[in-house]
C-alpha cells in the first residue's frame, strides 16, 4: 500500500513537498512528478501533506502501524 | 553517477562559526552569532525550513521562572525530574541547569525579537502552561507550526549561510585536539565537502535509533520517536566521542513508558502537561494509578493489570478544545490520521508502551559547562545533544548562549588547518558502500542493531545478556559493516547513520556493564540494588589517545557565586 499518495492530475510542481519532507524519502520521476521513493523511511510527520498548495498528498496510515 | 573524489579536490567553505544541525538550538545559535558579525554555516541534514523536533510544529516551550519560582527552586525541578531516570543525585551538571532558567528570559527576548511566534493573537500575551512535572505555570503554550520556517527566513536574513541537505560526516581537529570544523556530505547530490571554522556547535539531537520503532518491522519510522528520525541517529554524539568529548550516561536510555502507543495520533506533550488538568494514568481495569515508573509498571505486569493507558475524558469541554489546538499545533496531521483509525481524540484510551526503552533522551549527552562548552577546544554543544537537556525550550536557550559567544570566542582562536591525509580518509571510508555488489543495505543493518539493543540490553539487564549482545555487535562489525551497499546518495546518507547508530549502541553495551547496580529506570536482575556511593555520579564515556574508557565522575556542585544570585 502506497502510504503517501500523489495526485499527478492536480499536482502543479512546485516541489513543495519535495524540498521539505524532512527524511528525504520522496523523489522526483522522469515526468517531473514527486512520488514517495523509501517507503519505509517516511514517518509520516504529515510535512509535505500540510505544504501541498494543491491539497493533493494523502496519507494512510499501513497495517504494520495499527 | 556519484564519484569518489580526492581530498585536495573538494570544495572548501570557510566560516568562524559552524553550526551542525539546523534545528531549534542550531538556528537560534546561528542567529545570534551572524546578528553580531560573526561569519557563520549551518550543516543542515534535511532542510532548515522543516527539520529537526519543531519542523512539524510544537505546542510548548519550556521553561521560564516566574510565579515566585526562583532559579535555584528551577534547578531544584530541573534535576529532579532527571530522577524519574536515573534515581537519585545529580546525574548531570547543575550549573547548566541553572543558566538555562537564569538566562531564559533573555533569550526569550531574542526568540520575541527574531520573530519566532511566542504570544498568542487573541491577547498578545504568552499563553502560561503548567509544566506538569512543576505544577507550575512556567511554560509557554505557543503556536510553532510554522516556526521553522520562520527561524529558516530569519538565517538568512541576518546572513547565515544555510548548507541544507548536507550532513556532517565527523568533526576535524587540528594537531592541537582543537575543532576546526568538519567534513559534510550531500545527500541528494553525493558531493563531498569540508567546511573550515574557528568554533563549532555540535546541535543533532541525541541517539535513538538504536532500539526498535515499536511495529512488527523494525527498519519503520514511526511516530513514536518523537524527534525526528533523521536527526536521532547519534550524528552527533559520535562525532563528540571520536574527537574526545565525554559522552555521558550512555547507560540511563530511556524507557519513559508513559509514551503512547497510539503516538501516531496524539503526540503526547500536549496531554502530560496542560492548564492545570493532567491525563489520568490507568491500569487495564480502568482504576487510576499514578505516574507509572519502570518498577511500577513491572508490578502492574505481574499483578496482570497491563496494559496501562492514559485517558483525557475527564477534561472539560474548554481543555478538550484546547488539547485539540495543542495537538494540532505539534503536528497538524495528527487528528486527520486519528480519524483514520476511528480514534475520538476526547474519549480515546491511550495505550502506552509496554515496559521497553526507546533511545537516549535528556540525561545522556556530551558532557558541556554551563557556556555549553565541551572538554574539547573549539567544541561546543547545543539542545538535546547536551547532557541533561531536552526539549526545544531549552534548545532554543543553549544556542542563544553559544552563539551569544562567538565573537569573542572567534576573535582570538586559532586558523583552522585541515588534515588532508585525514579527511582522504574519511572519503574513502563515506563512498565505499558504492563499490560493493553483494553487500547488507543499511536498513537491513539498522534493523538488526536495533534488535540486537531490544533483546540483549532492554529493559531487565544482565552481563550474560550483554555480553553476547556485545559478541553480536562485534561479529556484525567484522562481517557486515565493512560490506554495507549503497546506490544512491541517499542510502549513502544512511550508511553514516547506521555507522553513528552501531558506534552509540557499542557504547551503550559498555557503558551498562559498567553500571553495576540498579537506579531510577536502569534496572540490572543481576544487581537488583542501588549503590548510594553511584548517586551524584555521571558515567562518562570517552575515547583517550584512541582507547575506550569508562569512568564514574562526581557531578559538579552547583557554584557558589548561584547558590547566592539564584535565591
Ligand atoms: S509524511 Fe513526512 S516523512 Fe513522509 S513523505 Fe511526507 S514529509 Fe516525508
Ligand atoms: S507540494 Fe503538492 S503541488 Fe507541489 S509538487 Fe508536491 S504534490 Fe505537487
Amino acid at each position: 500500500m502506497k502510504v503517501v499518495k500523489i495526485e499527478n492530475e492536480k499536482c502543479i510542481k512546485c516541489m513543495k513537498c519535495y524540498d521539505n519532507c524532512p527524511e528525504d524519502v520522496l523523489a522526483v520521476n522522469e515526468e517531473g512528478y514527486p512520488y514517495l521513493k523509501y517507503e519505509g523511511e517516511c514517518w509520516f510527520c504529515g510535512i509535505c501533506w500540510m505544504n501541498c498548495p494543491k491539497r493533493c498528498i494523502d496519507i494512510k496510515l499501513p497495517a504494520s502501524l495499527w | 553517477m556519484i564519484t569518489k573524489p580526492n581530498a585536495q579536490d573538494v570544495k572548501v567553505y570557510e566560516c568562524d562559526f559552524l553550526v551542525v544541525g539546523g534545528g531549534d538550538a542550531g538556528c537560534s545559535a546561528a542567529i545570534k552569532a551572524a546578528e553580531e558579525g560573526v561569519k557563520t554555516i549551518i550543516l543542515e541534514k534535511a532542510k532548515t525550513d522543516r527539520s529537526g523536533h519543531s519542523g512539524m510544529g510544537m505546542d510548548h516551550v519550556m521553561d521560564f521562572p516566574r510565579e515566585g519560582v526562583s532559579n535555584l527552586d528551577y534547578v531544584k525541578f530541573f534535576m529532579g525530574r532527571h530522577e524519574l531516570l536515573g534515581g537519585p543525585g545529580a546525574l548531570m551538571n547543575p550549573n547548566v541547569g541553572y543558566i538555562l532558567g537564569a538566562k531564559s528570559w533573555w533569550a526569550l527576548d531574542h526568540m520575541n525579537r527574531w520573530g519566532y511566534p511566542m504570544r498568542w493573537e487573541d491577547n498578545d500575551d504568552y499563553h502560561w502552561v503548567r509544566n506538569g512535572w512543576f505544577g507550575k505555570k512556567i511554560m509557554i503554550g505557543v503556536h510553532w507550526l510554522d516556526v521553522k520556517p520562520v527561524m529558516a527566513k530569519k538565517c538568512r536574513e541576518v546572513g547565515v549561510q544555510v548548507l541544507d541537505r548536507t550532513m556532517m560526516v565527523d568533526l576535524l581537529t587540528d594537531k592541537n585536539g582543537k575543532v576546526c570544523g568538519a567534513t559534510a556530505f550531500n545527500v541528494r547530490t553525493g558531493e563531498f565537502s569540508i567546511v573550515k571554522a574557528k568554533a563549532v556547535m555540535v546541535s543533532t539531537c541525541n541517539l535513538a535509533r538504536n532500539y526498535t520503532s515499536e511495529t512488527p518491522m523494525h527498519w519503520k519510522y514511526k511516530m513514536r520517536f518523537h524527534g525526528h528520525p533523521g536527526s536521532i541517529s547519534g550524528d552527533g554524539f559520535n562525532a563528540c566521542y571520536k574527537v574526545g568529548a565525554g559522552l555521558c550516561n550512555m547507560d540511563i536510555a530511556t524507557n519513559w513508558n508513559y509514551r503512547i502507543r497510539d503516538d501516531i495520533t496524539i503526540p503526547f506533550g500536549s496531554i502530560d502537561h496542560g492548564d492545570g488538568i493532567r491525563g489520568q494514568w490507568m491500569n487495564a481495569k480502568g482504576e487510576p494509578i499514578p505516574f507509572p515508573t519502570a518498577k511500577m509498571y513491572d508490578e502492574i505486569e505481574k499483578a496482570g493489570l497491563d496494559p496501562i493507558y492514559c485517558t483525557i475524558e475527564h477534561f472539560n469541554d474548554e481543555y478538550q478544545r484546547r488539547n485539540e489546538v495543542c495537538i494540532s499545533d505539534e503536528r497538524f496531521v495528527s487528528l486527520y490520521l486519528g480519524a483514520q483509525r476511528g480514534f475520538n481524540p476526547k474519549t480515546h484510551r491511550y495505550e502506552l508502551m509496554e515496559n521497553r526503552r526507546f533511545g537516549f533522551y535528556g540525561l545522556s549527552g556530551v558532557f558541556t559547562d554551563e557556556n555549553f562548552k565541551t572538554d574539547v577546544e573549539g567544541l561546543f554543544c547545543g539542545g538535546d545533544t547536551v547532557l541533561g537537556l531536552g526539549g526545544c525550550g531549552s534548545a532554543c536557550i543553549s544556542g542563544i548562549i553559544v552563539g551569544d559567544q562567538m565573537k569573542e570566542y572567534c576573535a582570538t582562536a586559532a586558523e583552522p588547518e585541515v588534515d588532508y591525509a585525514h579527511v582522504q580518509d574519511v572519503i574513502d571510508e563515506v563512498y565505499a558502500p558504492l563499490f560493493e555488489e553483494d553487500g547488507t543495505e543499511p536498513m537491513e543493518m539498522e534493523s538488526s542493531i536495533r534488535y540486537i539493543n531490544d533483546r540483549y540490553v532492554g529493559m531487565h539487564i544482565s552481563e550474560g545478556k550483554l555480553k553476547e549482545g556485545l559478541k553480536r555487535l562485534g561479529s556484525l562489525k567484522k562481517h557486515f559493516m565493512p560490506h554495507l551497499m549503497a546506490k544512491t546518495p541517499h542510502d549513502l546518507m544512511r550508511c553514516i547513520e547506521v555507522r553513528n547508530i552501531f558506534d552509540g549502541s557499542v557504547l551503550h553495551f559498555n557503558a551498562c556493564m559498567e553500571r553495576k547496580e540498579s537506579r531510577g529506570n536502569f534496572l540490572r536482575n543481576d544487581y537488583p540494588e542501588r549503590n548510594p556511593e553511584n548517586d551524584n555520579h555521571i558515567s562518562i564515556c570517552r575515547l583517550v589517545d584512541g582507547k575506550d574508557t569508562i569512568e564514574l565522575m562526581r557531578a559538579p556542585e552547583l557554584k557558589p557565586e548561584y547558590l547566592e544570585e539564584g535565591k
